[in-house]
């Protein structure tokens, strides 16, 4: 099948535990609270830009219809929820944060959506059992790098599905002024990675599934003091956030704030890899 | 502390082997079978690949195609019947003639067939040429991968496409365990996708079912002849092939099904 050398998930976990070793303490549920605000505007960008690409590669492969029941690991502020949910028959997004759910909740409201339910609980403490084969697609977005145990994850989004599973994966790789701001707050110490994707790919390769993939690029725009908030909750995790760490903050928020038609803003361009698969199909000879 | 894997190694070294023994010469006497092999499977794999392309966009009715390995058209047939032209890229003379009877057969005027490797095309001469550049299972022929692709990516103003097996057909995998022929072992898909994702050209991945409709004697003739690429065949690997051939025989028609590998991406 493929290069018997190489143990992905393995890979995936080393690329976890070195992470964590650099970590004064690891995310909790009321960081996603304190970053609900700052995430909120940066999924909201261009009218939903990110979640709106995502529907549309799913759309034009016929993934996707009005009577889908569709259910997300891990949905934030409602990045998928608004895009999706006009054009399904029903949306159950999975989500801990109590500040993430009220941001569902009025971006829902905006929107006039109503088919929706909240199943306020970290993934893995979803009851999968009781749910097994009830969701024609499965969604999440750059949340699996929280998941050591990868591919038992994965095992239980399958349980749950009777279509399609997707998983939208961040590439992770940091360059330019994002490592400068790094260096300079935390010296030698290497910028911890966030690595989706190609590894969850490979990880699913390896397994015997057969994954397409569609790379997608969105903006993401912000303003500085919402930025603030998120990289105070990120530095917080890996040093202690002095008055020094938050003035370089500040003048690196300075410096790359532009004038846009929304005011003055942070602007920042991602692409994402689209993973979908049919969670019954196996490649030849894969049990 | 991402994992470094040096995936352009890893193929050069896998590939090699094969480039070396694939010659011009082996595709010359493979070019009867595999004409038969895609004229009983009435271009089925190429009509994938070329439907998947209009519906994605990266083609159309004006698009001007090159199709680098064309062989006896498998690719340039369904493209041609619908685009405006297909610049076929073969350097075997039999499998030209194959293609060009083939063409002929469907009244297709819109082939521009060049008798060379694709190595020896000269790219500056086809700078932006092409809507799409395609090349289906013949990438083993480049050990220097990542200069190839580059000058695919020199002849394309829209895309390249770059096709070949995914995962491994159970049977064949059987069979040439069976002959120990180590070819198949490598997986070329995954390094190339990979190597790919290594060099922040972050393609698309689509993959896509195919079938194979053989005559008895096609599939016997190609299976020889993959054997006879590393050593000269005796009676057993004969028995083999044609005991394996026959369990698989029915109506006067080998069949086989099999997933297609498609990796692609928009040329900047």
């Amino acid at each position: 099948m493929m290069d018997g050398k190489i143990d992905w998930e393995e890979i995936w976990e080393k690329i976890y535990d070195d992470r964590m070793t650099i970590m004064k303490r690891d995310y909790a549920v009321d960081d996603w609270t304190t970053r609900s605000q700052d995430y909120s505007e940066s999924r909201r960008s261009n009218n939903y830009e990110y979640g709106n690409k995502v529907l549309e590669v799913l759309r034009k492969r016929h993934l996707v219809s009005s009577d889908s029941q569709v259910i997300e690991v891990g949905s934030g502020p409602g990045t998928f929820v608004i895009p999706f949910a006009p054009h399904v028959g029903h949306y159950t997004a999975v989500e801990p944060a109590k500040g993430m759910i009220e941001r569902i909740r009025e971006n829902a409201n905006e929107s006039g959506i109503t088919n929706y339910t909240i199943i306020p609980k970290i993934w893995q403490e979803v009851d999968v059992s009781a749910s097994r084969e009830k969701f024609d697609l499965l969604l999440s977005s750059t949340v699996i790098w929280m998941f050591r145990d990868i591919m038992e994850q994965v095992k239980r989004m399958e349980e749950v599905c009777r279509g399609t599973c997707c998983i939208a994966a961040g590439f992770g790789s940091v360059s330019g002024p994002e490592l400068d701001l790094w260096e300079s707050i935390m010296g030698d110490i290497p910028y911890p990675q966030y690595p989706e994707y190609p590894y969850i790919y490979n990880i699913l390769y390896q397994n015997g599934r057969v994954p397409n993939v569609e790379v997608i690029s969105s903006s993401s725009i912000r303003t500085a003091e919402r930025l603030r908030t998120m990289y105070k909750v990120f530095y917080s995790l890996y040093t202690d956030y002095t008055p020094e760490v938050e003035e370089k903050i500040t003048r690196y928020l300075e410096d790359h704030s532009q004038d846009l038609p929304e005011g003055k803003r942070v602007f920042r361009e991602y692409q994402t890899a689209v993973v979908w698969w049919n969670p019954k199909q196996r490649q030849a000879g894969s049990n | 502390m991402t994992v470094s894997i040096n995936w352009e190694e890893i193929w050069e070294r896998n590939i090699q082997d094969i480039a070396s023994r694939t010659t011009v010469d082996y595709w010359e006497s493979r070019a009867e079978d595999y004409s038969d092999m895609v004229l009983n499977s009435a271009f089925h794999h190429g009509e994938q690949i070329r439907q998947f392309c209009f519906s994605e966009g990266l083609a159309d009715s004006e698009s001007q195609v090159i199709d680098i390995g064309s062989g006896p058209g498998a690719l340039t047939i369904p493209f041609a019947r619908n685009v405006q032209s297909v610049t076929a890229i073969e350097p075997a003379a039999q499998m030209i003639q194959k293609l060009e009877e083939n063409a002929k057969g469907e009244n297709l005027m819109n082939i521009y067939p060049l008798q060379k490797t694709w190595q020896e095309v000269n790219t500056r001469q086809f700078e932006k040429s092409f809507d799409l550049v395609l090349c289906c299972h013949s990438l083993w022929h480049f050990p220097d991968i990542m200069v190839q692709l580059k000058r695919m990516d020199m002849v394309s103003r829209g895309y390249c496409c770059i096709a070949g097996g995914f995962g491994t057909s159970e049977d064949s995998a059987y069979l040439y365990k069976t002959l120990r022929i180590r070819e198949m072992e490598f997986d070329q898909f995954h390094c190339l996708f990979n190597l790919l994702n290594s060099k922040g050209m972050r393609p698309n991945v689509t993959v896509l079912p195919y079938e194979t409709h053989r005559s008895e004697r096609s599939a016997i003739s190609s299976m020889e002849q993959v054997v006879q690429k590393y050593r000269p065949l005796t009676s057993k690997d004969t028995e083999i092939i044609r005991d394996y051939v026959k369990s698989r025989l029915k109506d006067g028609i080998v069949s086989s099904n099999g997933l297609m590998g498609l990796l692609w991406w928009r040329v900047a």
